[in-house]
């Protein structure tokens, strides 16, 4: 079997690249993972590409990816008037991103799972993403979770446009690069964070669009030659506004949506002289921003700030030598041996900043997260995946990230020791609980964890759970729906031994240190709303009984093997996402008549990272349910975002998000 | 010198702004009315019984006429009663500087729109003529619906006429063209009464604000950019509508139409994955019409913001009587930057003076600026709401929210006027809230009359001294 099917494509969006000098390094070859095609698969087991105009009404051909002409040359030459390109291009940037995710987080991307349609309690294992590459006519592009789709539109060039664009020529957002790892990245994050889309606080929109165009502009540095170019061109200084990042921003705010011009805003700005000109770091943005794009650009930003700390760190030794010692290259083109090794240095660390930012993913909460939280899980993954600080990005990160404002709350020092997610025993520590106490509640719960893990443990029982069996499958397992149906079973599993421990604890007043852990609660919440009026406390009723789904759910629970980046050494993690959600009455608080039933449903939970070789909770990152605080920010938040519902009816608000986002 | 503002609410039975004001001073008497119009289509019978009471107290003295923003629940009467209002002495009518055909910001802005309503209207018709029959196409035809507020199609579609529509044409016959275009930073004086002009922006920006945030947001798209938008994606849809090249996107070699794929055409299988009964939740088909929606969503909130913000001042007392339109936050947050030429007067003084506000869009959450009710004198503070329940009900609008009320009430001590229920303090109907404290000042000056029917009233008036 062959590695790789080599495709050729477009490496920047050929509307904006017309220019001789960018032509020659925008034919990239991407080499895109071997998988079996066939007449089933015609795209491969993870997509569906149908390339129907609804405006039209017609179908485009569509390419056979098995085809010897496709074959024989690495796939049809790069042409904006053929659709077989276009979807040979669509293949290439959406297959490379997953392989890119699946290689980080070591494990199958499946897509976010659906309630059947005849059945609403019942899900459904849905296989492939669907790609629409000529599905509307707009300056649009966006991921649907309701069809669990990616539409591109197409449109022609209107006489008034800027950039390089020849008025009546066609421009097709499926050929951007950019646009289309955009989208699909924002398909992953929702397989595999679906309340994330939900935005209970500013910065979670705000993220899905920041993460996206981060993984969208690393992506430039995959290729080779398009590295080598822009280092030639810029004799060395890679990131410097005339060039590439610069380049890049002004490319992917031209680009399409008018709201992604606030990429460039923040990263780039133009003098009066027409020059670019890098954006210095501003904390006061991330207080004063709050557009999802712009606060997205933020994050994007202050990526891209910790991107240019390591180059110029890493590179400095080989200026000097270039140099001869004096850091200041000679007049002319520089060597291009030295081209070659500043283009390995940056794309060292393009790979390394992806693969971290991936993996910060799993150690994120599963819902209500903001931008803090995605610093501490950065630090986080960057210390699982480089214990060893030499050559880690983690100091680059914190500096970076400081100097755009993005500190997350609660802690005490702007320290990497004090941003990494703390173990479970530390939290214990912290809580003071001691003697038998500690003891009863802990132990049982550090032992349900060894019970439902260890195969040791389990055969002691001598009652085989089914969770080893299920984690020993999706860790064998290729085929993806046997993995994603494993992953139920485990689930289930998990969730059963989980309800019946947490049975034990319910209605007893000493198990707040459990409840801590895992940010969820089994008895009456008191919540204290702000107001001005006394009837300051509102309740949300204790759920009714102890047994049954409705109480907690195990959303995920994903068993990864990782290596460690420098000496390969593998960790066996288990990744638990537990959510919970309780209905808050608001009828007696001033927040009356916002909400259907005057009842807002608020969700709690936590991420429990579990460390298989000795079965200890490794970090609990803890959104807690009977946080009053948090509840009050995000009915602030929900109401100054509430629309008239014929208006969010005509932004399709609540069907197509990502469409209203990105439009105007 | 005795002066007093007399504020006649009147009850169209639907949502519009309807204000009769009369400003006496001593012999001094002044009529001036304040926005016409209701929300959804065939109200004429009511707007002529209100136009004909409005004759019968205006009589044969003077009356300006002040058109707030060209929405229809503000304009409507102006042209269902024109028969009426050609009876009656129109001396003259205020408009927004937007509306000044001599301003150049105003002008390209009209332009621009113009431009825009007129693609826009091309694109319904293509699009009634292309998909009118389908039962899917209902689906967009309620969201056009939503925002035009008539039957997706009708005759009349006044979102269309909004620059310089039938209502403008009407107001410059009635007055003899006597217009005056109003710029925030104007005094206009009536008498010894100042009117302070504090909206719509100069600044475009501000233009572009709708909801109100917690923090000032920083713009970088200011309201040309974005009406240029709006007019780029209606011309992208009228290309996709009449599609006028064959050979746009593709030449023809490369596509088969639909109908013609046949079972060994190349696009067979396509087709056949693309149909799946099962797998409709995954089709396409009207995906790319949904700008529609939210272009004319779009284009009215735009037009909220446009709205002329007048503030009354009684010569002696001091008082202050706002009038806001349908002004959102971008506009209220921009009369703390206004400046007035020949006096010291600050928004923040206004504000702190007024005792009558008339409640923005229908006491919608988003029209009125929490720190700008903050400010006003709530030992006197009189609000009166333009609103009607149940269309506001009907249509799923976000007012009349019960926090919204509950702060209305508190700010004002339980003395709010809505339009469409008469307060009657001993009965308590129209709020559960426990801040209502009224004086009995109050109601003294609260005048209700009947309507010719008898069924409900015809308005409910209160007069500030």
């Amino acid at each position: 079997m062959p590695t790789f099917r080599k495709l050729k494509g477009y490496a920047f969006d050929p509307s904006f690249s017309s220019t001789i000098g960018k032509r020659q390094s925008n034919q990239v070859v991407y080499k895109v993972r071997w998988e079996e095609i066939n007449a089933e698969n015609p795209f491969g087991e993870y997509i569906d590409i149908i390339d129907y105009d609804p405006s039209l009404d017609v179908y485009y051909d569509l390419i056979n990816l098995n085809d010897r002409e496709v074959l024989a040359d690495h796939g049809l030459d790069p042409t904006e008037g053929n659709p077989k390109f276009h979807q040979q291009q669509v293949y290439a940037v959406v297959m490379s991103v997953i392989s890119q995710f699946e290689n980080a987080l070591g494990r199958k991307i499946i897509w976010s799972r659906r309630y059947k349609v005849d059945d609403s309690t019942k899900y459904e294992y849905i296989s492939k993403l669907r790609i629409y590459p000529h599905a509307i006519r707009q300056q649009n592009a966006y991921y649907s979770p309701e069809k669990l789709a990616l539409l591109f539109g197409y449109f022609e060039a209107a006489n008034n446009w800027g950039g390089n664009n020849i008025p009546g020529l066609a421009i097709f957002t499926c050929l951007s690069p950019d646009i289309v790892a955009h989208e699909v990245t924002h398909a992953i994050i929702d397989s595999m964070h679906p309340y994330w889309r939900f935005p209970t606080n500013p910065d979670m929109l705000a993220f899905h669009e920041g993460f996206s165009d981060i993984i969208a502009l690393l992506q430039r540095f995959t290729f080779t030659n398009v590295v080598e170019d822009q280092i030639r061109s810029s004799k060395g200084d890679l990131l410097s506004t005339k060039n590439l990042l610069g380049d890049l921003a002004i490319q992917f705010g031209q680009a399409i949506s008018p709201n992604r011009r606030a990429l460039r805003s923040f990263l780039v700005s133009i003098d009066d002289k027409g020059e670019a000109k890098a954006v210095e770091p501003d904390p006061q943005k991330y207080y004063s921003t709050e557009d999802p794009h712009s606060r997205g650009a933020i994050l994007v930003a202050a990526i891209f700030d910790a991107f240019t700390r390591l180059y110029k760190y890493q590179i400095a030794d080989l200026l000097r030598i270039a140099s001869n010692g004096t850091g200041i290259l000679a007049q002319g083109d520089i060597s291009p041996d030295l081209v070659k090794r500043l283009s390995d240095e940056a794309r060292e660390i393009a790979t390394k900043l992806l693969s971290v930012c991936i993996r910060a993913i799993d150690y994120c909460p599963p819902l209500d997260l903001t931008f803090g939280d995605y610093l501490r899980a950065l630090i986080t993954a960057d210390i699982e995946n480089n214990p060893d600080e030499e050559k880690s990005l983690r100091f680059a990160l914190l500096e970076a990230f400081r100097s755009w404002g993005i500190v997350p709350l609660g802690i005490n020092t702007f320290s990497v020791d004090s941003l990494v997610w703390k173990p479970l025993d530390n939290q214990l520590n912290e809580n003071k609980i001691v003697g038998n106490e500690k003891f009863n509640k802990m132990k049982l719960f550090k032992q349900a964890i060894k019970y439902i893990f260890d195969p040791e443990e389990n055969k002691k029982i001598n009652s085989r759970n089914l969770a080893i069996n299920s984690i020993e499958k999706i860790l064998r397992e290729n085929n993806r729906e046997k993995i994603y149906q494993n992953y139920n079973l485990l689930a289930a599993e998990v969730h059963r031994i989980f309800n019946s421990k947490f049975d034990f604890f319910r209605d007893d007043k000493d198990h707040q240190d459990i409840e801590k852990l895992i940010g969820m609660s089994f008895n009456e919440i008191k919540y204290y709303i702000n107001s001005t009026s006394e009837k300051n406390i509102i309740r949300a009723p204790k759920r009714q009984t102890a047994t049954g789904d409705g109480i907690f759910q195990v959303y995920k629970c994903v068993p990864v093997i990782r290596h460690n980046q420098k000496d390969g050494t593998p960790s066996k993690l288990m990744i638990i996402t537990l959510l919970q959600k309780v209905y808050v009455d608001l009828s007696n608080s001033d927040f009356k008549g916002y909400f259907p039933n005057n009842q807002y449903s608020y969700r709690g939970g936590a991420t429990l990272i579990i460390d298989l070789s000795n079965f200890e909770i490794k970090y609990a990152i803890i959104k807690d349910i009977t946080d009053s605080k948090r509840l009050n920010s995000q009915i602030d938040f929900t109401i100054s975002s509430i629309q008239n519902e014929a208006d969010s009816a005509l932004m399709m608000k609540d069907s197509e998000p990502f469409a209203a986002l990105h439009i105007h | 010198m005795k002066s007093s503002i007399t504020v006649r609410m009147y009850n169209q039975n639907n949502l519009g702004d309807c204000f009769l004001l009369k400003i006496r001073e001593d012999d001094y008497e002044k009529y001036m009315l304040i926005d016409f119009g209701s929300y959804t289509n065939g109200n004429t019978e009511k707007e002529k019984e209100i136009a004909e009471d409005i004759k019968n107290t205006v009589g044969e003295k003077p009356l300006t006429i002040v058109l707030t923003h060209q929405h229809k629940d503000h304009l409507s009467g102006f042209i269902n009663a024109n028969k009426i209002f050609e009876r009656i002495n129109v001396e003259e009518v205020w408009l927004s500087f937007l509306d000044d055909p001599l301003d150049s910001d105003a002008t390209s802005m009209k332009k621009i729109t113009e431009k825009f309503w007129k693609v826009n209207k091309e694109n319904k018709d293509k699009l009634k003529e292309k998909f009118g029959n389908q039962e899917k196409f209902k689906k967009i035809n309620t969201m056009l619906q939503a925002k035009d507020g008539i039957d997706g199609f009708g005759e009349e579609l006044y979102a269309e006429k909004q620059s310089g529509g039938q209502a403008i044409t009407n107001l410059r016959q009635w007055s003899n063209d006597n217009i005056r275009f109003l710029s925030p930073g104007e005094i206009v004086k009536l008498n010894n009464l100042n009117v302070y002009v504090l909206g719509p922006p100069k600044k475009i920006e501000y233009l572009k604000k709708l909801n109100p945030n917690k923090n000032e947001a920083v713009h970088h798209l200011n309201v040309m950019m974005e009406l240029n938008h709006l007019e780029v994606a209606a011309n992208l849809l009228n290309d996709a509508l009449h599609h006028r090249r064959s050979d746009f996107p593709f030449s023809d070699q490369h596509s088969t139409k639909a109908k013609d794929v046949q079972k060994h055409s190349p696009s067979a299988n396509q087709k056949q994955s693309y149909e799946k009964k099962d797998l409709e939740w995954r089709k396409i088909d009207f995906d790319w019409l949904n700008d529609f929606g939210r272009m004319s969503l779009h284009m009215d909130t735009l037009t909220n913001n446009s709205s002329l913000v007048l503030a009354f001042e009684l010569p002696e007392s001091k008082k202050v009587l706002l009038f806001v339109g349908d002004a959102q936050i971008g506009n209220w947050k921009s009369w703390f930057e206004v400046e007035f030429n020949d006096n010291k007067v600050k928004a923040k003084d206004l504000l702190s003076r007024t005792v009558f506000y008339k409640a923005g869009h229908h006491s919608s959450h988003n029209a009125t600026l929490l720190e700008g009710l903050n400010l006003m004198n709530e030992k006197e503070l009189v609000i009166m709401i333009p609103v009607n329940e149940d269309v506001s009900v009907k249509n799923g609008f976000a007012m009349l929210k019960p926090g919204m009320l509950a702060g209305y009430n508190r700010k004002s001590s339980g003395r709010v006027l809505r339009s469409d229920k008469i307060y009657q303090p001993q009965l308590d109907i129209h709020t559960e809230s426990n801040f209502i404290d009224s004086d009995s000042d109050f109601s003294k000056n609260v005048i209700i009359k009947k309507d010719l029917l008898n069924q409900s009233h015809l308005y409910v008036e209160y007069t500030v001294y």
